[in-house]
């Protein structure tokens, strides 16, 4: 797989389409001249592909924008409604190869793991720094599984056993495509998000999404995902849920299941995710 | 430093008897340096005019900074004499265009295809230099250095500040103060602005302290809000932003179209009365079509 992350594997990833859904919703928006800032940054924001991406251009050499853009707000504030709008429609309108389904791997049910694990993310980051820019947290939830799709993209055989091997021996999907190819899924997202010059936070959050930190910003993702997973919204392939660190445990004063308890309406988050997936 | 206004009306060109005094011609202004150094910011149909009193100076070295490529600031572009001479040396400075992925040297290209202008780019005789700028790295052009920042309008715009000698000068293009696109009661509305926040306050250090700013008042706040999104800013803003960035004098430009000549002093003398000049104020004038100013 190492030898893989070649200029071209890169190249090939910048031609991943977004969401069909969010595309043609972009496309809707962008025929609007009276289109509302307010939907297109919703939009946006729940395209993993189209956020990355986005994020990818907005902090490239290309703009050296004096400050580092890190969410689609952001991006919107420093660009101008007008040139967000039409970057989006750019990224919309990409023809390219499908989304490929796998045996074990949906993007719908991805996407709705995603999603839900951005807006838990979103939540709970105060839990763990009151001037946590929640913005961030979401943006950090979404994007922390991007590897397993290019995974699936680009490399669907061996992304087909690792999660295979996962399941037989109920072990973490990340441990799974480390022994399958020698990569995983987390290093996969971050060496894509460092090629593409993404906030220096976000990176790690990405890559270190499997193991302990103390970054609050990294424990909202961590917790996000486990919440995501205890509650099955959706399904990321990976059948293992963590329990909490030592650290996080110290943090919320209690474990995952009690936690869990203490949110209200977090089927809330599952079925407003839907809803947009729905669209 | 010398200014002299040769464009001043947004959009479009508006010849007629209504425009005689302020004109017609769109964006386009001479700056000079204390060395003499040519710089024009923006290229709308003032710059034609401008180039008729350049012929005596041939073979000559200047330097355009584009604030964007809409057209009433290129418009001009195809008619600036010194491009067609041999030895000229003229420059060209703008933002790259992010969805095309174009540096600033397709704007000839793009302006002089064969069914929309007579002469095409390599019928050019004079050595054209194309420069695409950067939000943060500064230039230098002969003694002056030159600051672009980011502004708020549909396509990527930059302000541009200059310093030469001590003397300073900063001229927005079109801008449009960002506004929150969330309502009050949005949960996203106090983040969106402290990011808006941040930004203003980057353009405020950014402009801080210069001689002369040079600003988008395309419409009065009762206009506004017709035209929000547009791009552009209302009297009110340019002064409040001239206030904020204690700027010595600001001139008011990029004049809606529409606006005769005593229709233009009426909403500009009304915005004098809803801000009248405190000591520390800034000095407030009306951009005019000839005008000089030298200090």
């Amino acid at each position: 797989m190492n030898q893989k992350i070649s200029q071209d594997f890169f190249q090939m990833v910048e031609k991943m389409p977004p969401f069909p859904k969010s595309a043609h919703r972009i496309m809707e928006l962008a025929a609007d001249i009276n289109c509302n800032p307010k939907d297109l940054v919703q939009v946006i924001e729940h395209d993993p592909i189209v956020t990355m991406k986005l994020l990818k251009l907005v902090n490239s050499a290309f703009f050296s924008l004096a400050h580092e853009i890190t969410s689609i707000r952001h991006a919107l504030v420093y660009l101008g409604l007008n040139t967000v709008k039409n970057l989006a429609l750019s990224i919309a309108t990409i023809q390219s190869i499908p989304h490929k389904n796998l045996e074990h791997f949906n993007t719908h049910q991805f996407l709705l793991h995603a999603l839900t694990t951005a807006s838990i993310a979103q939540r709970i980051a105060p839990r763990f720094d009151p001037d946590l820019d929640t913005g961030d947290a979401f943006i950090a939830g979404l994007l922390h599984d991007f590897g397993k799709m290019v995974f699936a993209q680009f490399a669907p055989l061996e992304f087909s056993q690792a999660i295979e091997l996962s399941i037989e021996k109920k072990q973490s999907l990340h441990l799974s495509e480390q022994a399958v190819m020698g990569m995983n899924h987390a290093e996969m997202g971050a060496l894509l998000a460092e090629k593409w010059e993404l906030p220096h936070q976000l990176i790690q959050c990405i890559r270190y999404h499997h193991q302990d930190s103390q970054a609050p910003l990294h424990c909202a993702v961590v917790v996000a995902n486990q919440i995501s997973k205890q509650l099955k919204f959706g399904n990321a392939c990976n059948p293992v849920i963590d329990a909490f660190t030592p650290h996080i445990e110290g943090i919320l004063g209690m474990n995952l299941s009690d936690f869990i308890e203490s949110l209200d309406d977090l089927s809330t988050e599952a079925s407003k995710a839907k809803k947009f997936i729905d669209i | 430093m010398k200014i002299k206004f040769w464009g001043v009306r947004g959009s479009i060109p508006t010849p007629g008897p209504t425009t005689v005094r302020y004109g017609g011609n769109t964006t386009c202004i001479e700056v000079r340096l204390d060395d003499d150094t040519l710089i024009i910011l923006d290229a709308g149909t003032g710059i034609f005019p401008l180039a008729q009193s350049l012929l005596s100076d041939f073979p000559l070295s200047c330097h355009i900074l584009n604030t964007h490529t809409h057209w009433d600031h290129i418009q001009g572009l195809p008619f600036f004499i010194p491009l067609f001479v041999a030895d000229n040396n003229v420059h060209i400075y703008g933002a790259a265009d992010p969805i095309s992925q174009k540096g600033i040297d397709e704007i000839l290209g793009t302006q002089l295809q064969y069914r929309f202008f007579p002469i095409r780019k390599v019928e050019l005789k004079a050595n054209i230099h194309y420069h695409s700028l950067t939000e943060s790295h500064r230039i230098k052009i002969a003694d002056a250095t030159i600051t672009p920042i980011m502004m708020n309008h549909p396509v990527i715009n930059f302000g541009y500040r200059i310093d030469c000698y001590g003397k300073s000068i900063f001229f927005t293009g079109d801008h449009e103060p960002s506004y929150n696109i969330y309502d009050a009661n949005d949960e996203e509305y106090s983040e969106y602005q402290s990011i808006m926040d941040d930004k203003q306050q980057h353009l405020i250090d950014t402009i801080q302290g210069v001689d002369v700013m040079i600003a988008d008042c395309s419409y009065t706040p009762e206009e506004y809000p017709s035209k929000r999104g547009w791009g552009h800013g209302t009297y009110d803003s340019s002064i409040e932003l001239a206030q904020q960035a204690n700027v010595g004098k600001l001139y008011c430009t990029h004049h809606e179209p529409t606006r005769s000549d005593q229709a233009l002093e009426d909403v500009f003398s009304q915005a004098m009365q809803r801000h009248p000049r405190q000591p520390q104020s800034p000095e407030y004038f009306l951009a005019q079509e000839g005008l000089e100013v030298s200090w």
